[in-house]
């Protein structure tokens, strides 16, 4: 029979599963683009850099002031900073910042073991995340 | 032979019997597509206009496949429309329920790429339950205009009617029979996937509580397409005598066999032996028993 032949009620429930599927379908879909969130830059442009600023021998160790800044779109959350010699990954030392607004500057310091070397300390940013 | 239902046609059962058939379709058509760890690393890579896109036009195939052959009599195209999209939702449903219960969800998975690895798979099982839907369903008695649930009346009305009397000297003659077509059935189905590596994957990255989901799914899905999704065959399988032959012993059974030609199959194909520790060969055997299970029942309908 045909949809207007359908009694009333089977008509009815048709609606409702009809609706509550579209519901769900539609939902996810949203919430699919939502998590996404293609309008937003990718998380390849965020770009908190890091710049070693200072390094200075003190006690037998080196001091190491840099500064960490984030010129991306986005804040980032969970920087991980590690420091360590150019070429031995063994000396490295992390520090982390929990939560770096876009625009913003964050100071900080790394205290690794001997004397300054010849070749300029390694900084680089290990890991972060988004919020 | 017990009664599985009363025989009432009434339009909610009607609607509830066609969501259990194509949720059942989707499982069966699907799973070995489901069981690919590749379709799961979908979600990581594939950009996300690419898999609306291809939803998208997934769904106007199932639209297409609906009118062209609809389950409903007098169907149109709104009913074709309205059908793609409970298709639809049976997949997704179907997709999350199964990345949870594989252990692929959760862990360091975050909700965008579930949600991505859900529409994926959503794609192939919603084209499996609008099949079942439009393909599969038993359409018997005087015209195909009756509902659900007056075939379901007849169907019982059969199974209860005098036309056949106890048959016990042969009761098991089918329980062999339905044995001999789950061990056949799940070999079919279960040898799609059992060579692939991903029987091992889902052991290793699930809890004990997938095994014990996809036990009860693997029974639940088994139950209802044997017994209340009225797949094409179920008329038949309400009027066999034994007591084996009623539903739930007839599904426990057949999970049993299913089980032992899981552990057959991971045996013979090297993934299980002696060596092997106790919980992670259980797990593999349950993963692997839902397919088989599934192949079993389909079987067992269609022969």
């Amino acid at each position: 029979m045909s949809r207007s032949e359908r009694p009333r009620a089977q008509r009815a429930v048709e609606r409702t599963v009809f609706l509550l599927s579209l519901a769900l379908v539609l939902g996810t879909l949203v919430a699919l683009v939502w998590t996404d969130r293609p309008w937003e830059p990718d998380q390849s442009n965020l770009s908190p850099r890091v710049t070693a600023t200072r390094v200075l021998a003190a006690d037998g160790g080196t001091v190491i002031h840099f500064e960490l800044e984030n010129k991306g779109q986005l804040s980032v959350a969970e920087v991980v900073v590690e420091v360590s010699r150019e070429g031995d990954a063994a000396s490295a030392v992390e520090q982390v910042f929990s939560h770096v607004p876009r625009g913003s500057k964050r100071e900080g310091v790394a205290v690794l073991e001997g004397p300054p070397g010849n070749q300029p300390p390694r900084v680089r940013i290990k890991a972060y995340q988004l919020p | 032979m017990t009664s599985v239902t009363a025989g009432t046609a009434t339009p909610l059962r009607d609607e509830i019997r066609r969501l259990v058939r194509g949720l059942c379709g989707g499982f069966i058509f699907s799973l070995p597509i489901i069981y690919t760890m590749e379709m799961w690393q979908l979600g990581h890579t594939t950009p996300l206009g690419k898999i609306l896109g291809f939803f998208a036009f997934a769904y106007v195939v199932a639209v297409g496949l609906n009118y062209v052959s609809g389950f409903r009599e007098g169907h149109d195209i709104r009913d074709a429309l309205e059908d793609a999209v409970e298709a639809k939702a049976i997949g997704l449903v179907v997709a999350a329920v199964m990345l949870v219960l594989m252990g692929v969800a959760g862990g360091e998975s975050s909700w965008s790429v579930f949600l991505r690895q859900a529409v994926i798979l959503a794609i192939p099982i919603s084209i499996g339950a609008s099949l079942a839907r439009s393909q599969f369903g038993e359409r018997d008695g005087p015209g195909d205009g009756q509902t659900d649930g007056q075939a379901d009346g007849q169907a019982n009305g059969q199974a209860d009617g005098a036309d056949h009397p106890p048959k016990t000297s042969q009761s098991w003659r089918a329980d062999a029979k339905d044995v001999g077509l789950t061990i056949f059935g799940g070999i079919f189905l279960g040898f799609s996937v059992a060579p692939t590596e991903e029987i091992l994957l889902i052991a290793t990255q699930g809890h004990i509580w997938n095994s014990i989901g996809t036990m009860a799914l693997a029974l639940g899905i088994s139950y209802l397409t044997l017994f209340e999704a009225r797949f094409v065959g179920q008329s038949q399988r309400l009027a066999s005598e034994g007591f084996f032959q009623d539903p739930w012993p007839e599904t426990v059974l057949a999970y049993a066999v299913s089980l032992l030609v899981s552990g057959l199959l991971l045996w013979f194909l090297g993934f299980i032996g002696p060596a092997m520790a106790l919980d992670e060969t259980l797990a593999m055997v349950i993963a692997l028993a839902f397919p088989v299970s599934l192949g079993g029942a389909a079987a067992r309908l269609i022969l």
